[in-house]
């Protein structure tokens, strides 16, 4: 659609005494002959808004274009009901930058408001993405976590489906003797609180049960899942071992990728949808609902304890861990595994984690509370009895440590620190060699039973469990540290799988107080989820983003780089091989629009041609004029950012770069490389989030991909017969700002070096 | 009684951010109240987090977006709750705003330079100077100027800072030194309050030469000292004398799990010390730094963290608590005593530099919920979970990713309040 | 430290020390506060942490054995610093005690002296002993002028005290002997053996006990420097005043002080200082045990039992000698009983009470003397990266 715009120029915060006011009017209305223009100073002003208003209304626009500080200011003053905004940074990217009254300077704020219009011009009008959704909430595990997470929905007033896949509630709360109260005076241990919490989740009108069942499959979108639960039974280990096959040929098949300039071919359709062609009974019970959002608080299982058969475990059977431990107890008097003999010493051996190189290193996330808990067990079954711990790190955080003082205070508790050297058959009991001790040399001791700590392994690393029915296939991805999450610090409930949040020890392992707070968190994000999209808006980090990709899908030529390359499996596929868009599932990183050679993915507001005519719309001055124009595309939450602190410091930097900001850099069409260099741009810089374990992309892993994009643009550069050095990717955190004129002013060296670009003037 | 689902907010650090922004993406509307002129609170003052060793302003910068693109939060800085009535549900509550005395059309920071006063930073805990008239730190949101009226009263009247006021004018800033507080009367259906924390105060630690020996620092200091924004550009460099820092000293449990001062553990200290310790290999890689510690706690995932660092072999780990701290007067280096535990050996031990890593102080501790009937445990964190719903280490101590876990669950809280019984 | 433990905790053992003043010992957590606050524990292997650790551990063997107890002078500077409010200090005092018990001869003494139950029969045997002297003696009669020779005949008083001092100093020496030899043997720190002799290693010793130099050393509250100091001399001049008057009546046949003029005068002059030292001195710990239990540290049954005698020896040794003066014959001769009495009980106990502390820490120090056990390690350098490096830091941090 075409727009009427109306362009306002700040001449405030020194705009005004730095540029040519009156040439950058020019610019719109000679070039661009815009519906309106005016210079003023500070258009944030209650008046001067009044006075955009009514402008509005007169010359009837439907765009405005705002040049003067930074779009991170006056967000809500400068919005217009019914109004397109576009913001131009003259102050952080122009005269705070440069020197004033220069004519580079004014070029550049003159090719900074053509860029503004030119993208103000391509906004599309397109209503947002609004269906019947259903507000419902699928919690997946029926334990402390999960129990919590189904109860604080419910009293939110939304309804609940609750799948357990033990015939009872509770989980390991059901078999824990006891558990920290987590409340004053810290030193005390009570029953698990789960009775109460079982009966008042069975009484809740709002919550379902489905006890001794399990998630067969989810297929749909935020706010239309639909959740397929079949009663348990032998089905799920083999769609387990599908999974695994899957698993397995995704490894192998990333594996032979490594170095390919394709990116990974799907070899996976044939599996990717798993349950489709399970030899399954097509008759079979089970429970159809549908739901808006998924809560996963699967929990854990302990770690295989047979890791530590230098300790001994299976080859004694005192030897047990701590999870053994507790089931002893529940039992009344701790009695010996081998001969029922009553205990009277107990060794609990911590921090194993620190010592052996096992992958699940989580045991002291409790492992040390839990032990100081299982000595008073002893203590209690045995008044006699006689524990003993050792540690490499007692770990108590918090409160907690009034709990490890109360058990100090124990006579029959012994502590030390210690590393564990061998456990053999002491006679009576077990002879077990503890060294670098407290005690100032290596300790034998002979003790009846000895227990070891061990990890928490989330249930999400043996089985899908959620099976989703994605393109990208049933799990939901996890970080570096094997969990479900994204930035487990900054937004911890971020998953890569919009709608499904995760909770509890399937996240990270705590105690059951923190799995309270955490599956509470878990809640509200599903909450905000299907309320969010109900109203065709996304959720985090774009919350509210009401546009959405829309796909010119004629032009489609089933390359399946959307599908693949979207971080939050947002893409199904049809049968025809082209993309099948749930709306609902996109984050809106545009990642997608990116990847499409075809370029016919597009935002109302964001599109390959937007971008494209501001790259065009830039003046690029003939070789002669030793005027080199350079285009850095950047990041918007990170990079841009960082260039208004730049300007915010006065940091001077070359005046030939032309700042493109975009949703994130994986959002980077080859095409606007080509178009630059086509139309005589010297060189392009990328300006992205940092990548690898501790990536700080917002989209997990959109910079990695430009990265790789850039990879392979070798070949277009050697077409045009250009210098492959006109292109760098940089990795930028915001807090190195500092660093930006080095960046920019190196990359102008490097290509002081070459000619200028052949193409100028075509 | 209060416009549809209202919740209150006290406190802008990272735990009150998350509880305002969730509360609201959830369709609450939210009024979030901040005592300083700025919002991110004590975590904007971090470097980096651990373990991605990433710069906090990465995730504040989203949530500021996330605020500012949200018409339904309302952000009150320089504001503080003077009482609070009622009960869960319905609450009327009294806030006085405090005036910025500067109206600067958001940051024109150019007239800050001009200014003739100056005062110390409390942003780098008092570590080097600023401008009375300042911008909090580089990205403070909301991005507004603020004056410190008590100091420029000082030299009310002076011509150099008349000149300074009419420089301003010019510049379409406007100076108010009369500017008078105002109070609000808010009706909220509920409450989350993070009022978060504040570093123990190492002066009370006699004997580990806080103030007393120019080269040792606190913790949050040494944050400062590592960031690029902080008073010496992120040079990790002696307060004494400016020079590079080659040995570096970190007195775990200064003051934390000690009876005489604070008797709890503060769970993230040694992650932080762990944390820093990579900030002076990566700005020094010829520079060695060494823990003292009780206990290295590093939990859960965070092993990992533990296991890189520790990997380091320029980083050293001793089991022993620093008892003495003293200061070699021609030097000006620190001699640090302590037993080294395993070995069973006095160490007395000479560093450039030592950072004590001292622990988290609620700031409920002194400063309650002005309403009767909240519990608080004998450290002076809040218990109660119904009414007045605590957030992060209004809680208990923790660190940034759980303190967003429990605002993000003190929301949902807030939220059924709003929901009326 | 490659030794290997076998750990056996003796839970009574613990429970004893607990009961003898050690009552927050398992609080420890081993951060090693207290021996880096103790002034006087050596570099290596110092002290209290270690035996804190044994005590939780009940390990009595190596506590038993440990000279590090004695090294200690209970300034208590460890347990105003302790974070966690263990008391080490009075954790080492406790250990003390069972040494003492431990070792002495005949063990039986050791217990009744040790056990608060058996005050009553603690005091009765010299009251008994006292009191038959008196009646083998004109009974309770008050002769005049007052003249204790004419009260109790010395012949009697020499002879038991002699016998009650004799049998002192053997067993305290047989006591100690034992003690030695454990050292010898079996002391926890690793270290074999003395390395120097035992009489150089004494003289070593005494020449820091006799000034109290280690005390000096503690300044958590150096005023019980002064008063130990007082009451240490003030004891030994009474003895020697004691023992020269002795000597004057049966050697040289002088009758005593009392009784004649000027010849003595030194003498008394001796005898009534050392006694102000000492009572002075007396009533200065007495009143910081009381006012500043904090730096003074708990004080146990043992502790009392041990004061009790002293100072009441003390106190009825004054009152004594001013009734005598005063004219009131009854009163005079009554506290010149209860005084017998009181220097029966510190004679006979000497090796089982507090009082043994003389002999041990004696022995302890010359052990550790032998042992070469007052090692202080230097201060260490601060590392500094290779000189190319530094340089390179000098500009970049400008």
């Amino acid at each position: 659609m075409d727009h009427k715009i109306g362009v306002y120029i700040d001449t405030g915060y020194g705009i005004g005494e730095a540029l040519d006011i009156e040439a950058l009017m020019a610019v719109a209305n000679d070039e661009f002959n815009v519906a309106v223009c005016k210079a003023d100073s500070y258009w944030s002003e209650p008046d001067k808004l009044d006075v955009i208003k009514k402008d509005a209304s007169e010359h009837g626009l439907t765009a405005v274009v705002i040049a003067g500080p930074s779009p991170r200011l006056f967000q809500q003053e400068f919005t217009f009901q019914g109004l397109i905004t576009e913001r131009v940074n003259l102050r952080e990217h122009v005269v705070w930058c440069q020197p004033p009254n220069a004519e580079d300077t004014q070029m550049l704020a003159e090719d900074y408001l053509r860029m503004g219009i030119t993208k103000a011009s391509k906004y599309e009008d397109r209503a947002p993405f609004i269906e019947p959704v259903e507000k419902a909430i699928l919690v997946i595990g029926g334990g402390m976590t999960g129990l919590t997470a189904a109860l604080e929905a419910a009293k939110a007033g939304y309804q609940v489906y609750l799948v357990e896949k033990e015939p009872h509630l509770g989980g390991w709360a059901n078999r824990f003797h006891k558990v920290f109260t987590g409340k004053p005076p810290y030193d005390e241990l009570s029953d698990p609180p789960i009775q109460d919490k079982i009966k008042a989740v069975q009484a809740h009108d709002k919550i379902k049960v489905f006890t001794g069942h399990r998630v067969y499959k989810i297929s749909g979108a935020p706010g239309m899942f639909d959740v397929m639960i079949r009663p348990d039974g032998p089905w799920i280990e083999r769609l387990v071992q599908k999974q695994n096959e899957w698993l397995a040929a995704k490894k192998a098949k990333e594996a032979q990728d490594k170095g390919e300039p394709e990116p990974a071919k799907s070899s996976q359709e044939e599996v990717a949808v798993v349950v489709e062609e399970e030899p399954e009974p097509t008759e079979f019970p089970f429970e159809q609902v549908r739901v808006g959002a998924v809560v996963l608080a699967a929990g854990w299982r302990p770690q295989d304890a047979s890791v530590f058969e230098n300790l001994g475990y299976g080859k004694y059977p005192d030897v047990i861990t701590n999870v053994q431990m507790e089931e002893l107890a529940a039992k009344g008097k701790i009695r010996r595994p081998s001969d029922g003999k009553e205990v009277s010493s107990v060794a609990f051996i911590e921090c194993l984690d620190e010592k052996t190189e096992h992958p699940w290193l989580f045991s002291s996330a409790v492992g040390c509370l839990v032990a100081l808990k299982q000595a008073q067990y002893l203590r209690k079954s045995n008044p006699d009895g006689r524990a003993y711990l050792f540690y490499d790190n007692m770990r108590a955080p918090g409160q907690y440590e009034k709990f490890y003082q109360t058990m100090q205070d124990d006579p029959g508790v012994f502590l030390s620190k210690g590393t564990p050297e061998s456990v053999s058959n002491g006679g009576a009991g077990l002879d077990l060699i503890v060294k670098d001790t407290l005690l100032g040399e290596r300790v034998r001791l002979n003790v009846d039973l000895v227990v070891l700590s061990t990890g928490m392994v989330p249930m999400t690393q043996d089985s899908a469990i959620v099976n989703l029915q994605y393109r990208q296939g049933p799990f939901l991805p996890v970080n570096p540290y094997g969990f479900n999450d994204s930035h487990f610090i900054c937004f911890p409930y971020e998953t890569q799988r919009t709608g499904i949040y995760t909770a509890g020890c399937v996240r990270q392992p705590m105690d059951f107080a923190s799995c309270e707070m955490d599956a509470t968190g878990a809640a509200l994000k599903a909450i905000q989820c299907v309320e969010l999209v109900s109203q065709g808006k996304a959720v985090h980090p774009r919350a509210g983003d009401e546009s959405f990709p829309d796909i010119f899908i004629t032009r489609c030529t089933q390359c399946k780089r959307c599908t693949e390359e979207c971080p939050f499996g947002a893409y199904d596929e049809k049968p025809d091989g082209t993309p099948m868009p749930n709306p609902t599932r996109c984050r809106r990183c545009a990642i997608c629009m990116g990847s499409c050679p075809e370029r016919i993915i597009s935002f109302r507001d964001h599109s390959v041609d937007m971008i494209g005519s501001m790259v065009k719309a830039i003046n690029v001055p003939d070789e002669y004029s030793e005027k080199p124009r350079v285009v850095v595309f950047i990041c918007e939450n990170d990079a841009l950012p960082a260039v208004d602190m730049a300007g915010i410091n006065r940091l001077q930097y070359s005046p030939f770069v032309r700042f493109i900001p975009l949703r994130c850099l994986g959002n980077i069409n080859m095409v606007w490389i080509a178009d630059a260099l086509s139309k005589g741009i010297d060189g392009i810089m990328l300006i992205g989030c940092k990548y690898g374990d501790d990536y700080q992309c917002h989209f997990v892993k959109g910079s990695e991909l430009a990265a790789y994009r850039m990879g392979k643009i070798s070949e277009t550069l050697q077409r045009l017969a250009l210098e492959s050095e006109r292109i760098r990717v940089h990795q930028l955190a915001i807090d190195e700002y500092m660093t930006i004129p080095k960046l920019v002013d190196d990359f102008m060296e490097t290509l002081a070096q070459f000619d200028p670009n052949p193409y100028k003037g075509f | 009684m209060p416009d549809d689902k209202t919740v209150l907010v006290v406190g802008g650090g990272i735990s009150g951010i998350t509880a305002a922004v969730e509360a609201a993406e959830a369709g609450c509307k939210v009024i979030l109240v901040e005592r300083l002129p700025y919002l991110g609170g004590r975590v904007a003052q971090l470097n980096k987090y651990f373990p991605k060793l990433c710069p906090p302003t990465c995730g504040l910068e989203i949530n500021f977006r996330r605020i500012r693109r949200n018409p339904d939060i309302t952000v009150l800085t320089l504001a503080q709750v003077d009482s609070i009535s009622g009960s869960p549900g319905s609450y009327k509550v009294k806030v006085t705003v405090k005036p910025r005395y500067v109206d600067d059309h958001a940051s024109t920071t150019q007239c800050v330079q001009d200014c003739p006063v100056e005062i110390t930073n409390e942003f780098n805990y008092g570590m080097d100077k600023t401008k009375a008239v300042h911008l909090a730190y580089e990205m403070a949101y909301p991005m507004k100027l603020v004056a410190d009226a008590e100091a420029l009263n000082k030299v009310k009247g002076t011509p150099a800072f008349q000149e300074f006021v009419e420089s301003c004018k010019a510049k379409g800033i406007k100076i108010d030194l009369d500017a008078k507080p105002q109070s609000l009367e808010l009706n909220v259906h509920s409450i989350v309050w993070a009022t978060g924390w504040k570093p123990y105060d190492a002066t009370k630690l006699d004997s580990l030469g806080f103030g007393r020996c120019a080269n040792v620092i606190t913790n949050v200091m040494m944050e400062r000292l590592a960031s690029v924004g902080g008073p010496t550009k992120g040079h990790i460099v002696r307060p004494s004398d400016g020079k590079k820092v080659n040995s570096l000293a970190f007195v775990q449990c200064a003051g934390s799990r000690d009876r005489n001062h604070l008797p709890y553990c503060s769970s993230i200290c040694c992650l932080a010390s762990l944390k820093q310790a990579t900030y002076l290999r990566e700005y020094n890689p010829d520079a060695q730094a060494h823990i003292f510690y009780i206990d290295l706690r590093a939990y859960g995932r965070f092993e990992y963290f533990f296991d890189k660092v520790r990997k380091d072999d320029k980083i050293l780990l001793t089991k022993g608590k620093i008892v003495n701290i003293t200061e070699d007067p021609a030097t000006k280096d620190v001699i640090l005593e302590g037993e080294d535990i395993l070995s069973g050996t006095k160490i007395r031990r000479t560093f450039d530099m030592a950072v004590l890593a001292v622990g988290m102080q609620p700031n409920t501790m002194e400063e309650k919920v002005p309403i009767s009937g909240v519990q608080y445990d004998e450290f002076g964190f809040l218990v109660s979970d119904e009414g007045i719903h605590p957030a992060g280490l209004t809680r208990r101590p923790m660190d940034v990713g759980t303190c967003l876990q429990d605002a993000t669950g003190a929301a949902l809280k807030a939220l059924q309040d709003t929901l009326g019984r | 430290m490659s030794k290997e433990l076998v750990a056996k905790p003796d839970l009574q053992f613990t429970q004893d020390l607990i009961d003898a003043g050690g009552g927050d010992l398992k609080k420890c957590y081993q951060c090693a506060t207290c021996s880096v606050a103790c002034r006087i524990a050596p570099d290596n292997n110092p002290f209290p942490r270690k035996e804190m650790i044994w005590a939780q551990w009940g390990l009595k063997d190596r506590l038993m054995n440990d000279p590090d107890v004695w090294l200690c002078h209970q300034c208590n500077d460890c347990s105003t610093q302790c974070p966690r409010g263990a008391y080490p200090g009075d954790v080492l005092k406790a250990v003390r005690k069972m040494v003492i018990q431990e070792n002495s001869w005949p063990s039986f003494l050791g217990k009744l002296v040790g056990t608060p139950a058996m005050f009553v029969v603690a005091i009765a045997i010299p009251i008994v002993v006292v009191l038959a002297i008196v009646f083998a003696n004109k009974g309770f009669t008050f002769p005049q002028p007052v003249k204790y020779g004419m009260f109790i005949d010395y012949m009697y008083i020499q002879v038991v005290f002699t016998l009650a001092l004799l049998f002192a100093v053997v067993s305290m020496i047989l006591s100690l002997k034992k003690y030695w030899a454990n050292l010898e043997s079996n002391n926890p720190l690793g270290i074999a053996g003395a390395r120097k002799g035992f009489i150089p290693s004494l003289i070593e010793a005494l020449g820091e006990i006799l000034p109290h130099t280690t005390f000096k050393d503690c300044q958590a509250n150096n005023i019980r420097y002064a008063a130990h100091l007082m009451v240490f001399w003030g004891m030994l001049g009474l003895l020697i005043t004691t023992a020269i008057v002795a000597f004057n009546i049966d050697i040289l046949h002088i009758a005593p002080p009392s009784q004649n003029g000027p010849g003595t005068i030194p003498i008394k002059i001796l005898g009534n200082v050392s006694a102000i030292a000492f009572v002075l001195g007396l009533a200065i710990m007495l009143v910081r045990r009381l006012t500043v239990p904090e730096q003074a540290g708990g004080s146990s049954y043992f502790d009392w039992f041990f004061l009790f005698i002293i100072c009441g020896t003390g106190a009825t040794g004054v009152l004594t000698e001013l009734l005598r003066y005063s004219g009131s014959p009854a009163g005079a001769y009554i506290f010149y009983t209860i005084h017998l009495m009181f220097v029966l009980s510190l004679f006979i106990y000497l090796p089982f009470s507090k009082f043994a502390h003389l002999g041990y820490r004696t022995i302890a120090i010359t052990w550790s003397k032998a042992a070469g056990r007052n090692v202080t390690l230097p201060v260490q350098p601060k590392f500094v990266p290779a000189p190319a490096d530094v340089s390179a830091g000098e500009e970049a941090a400008s």
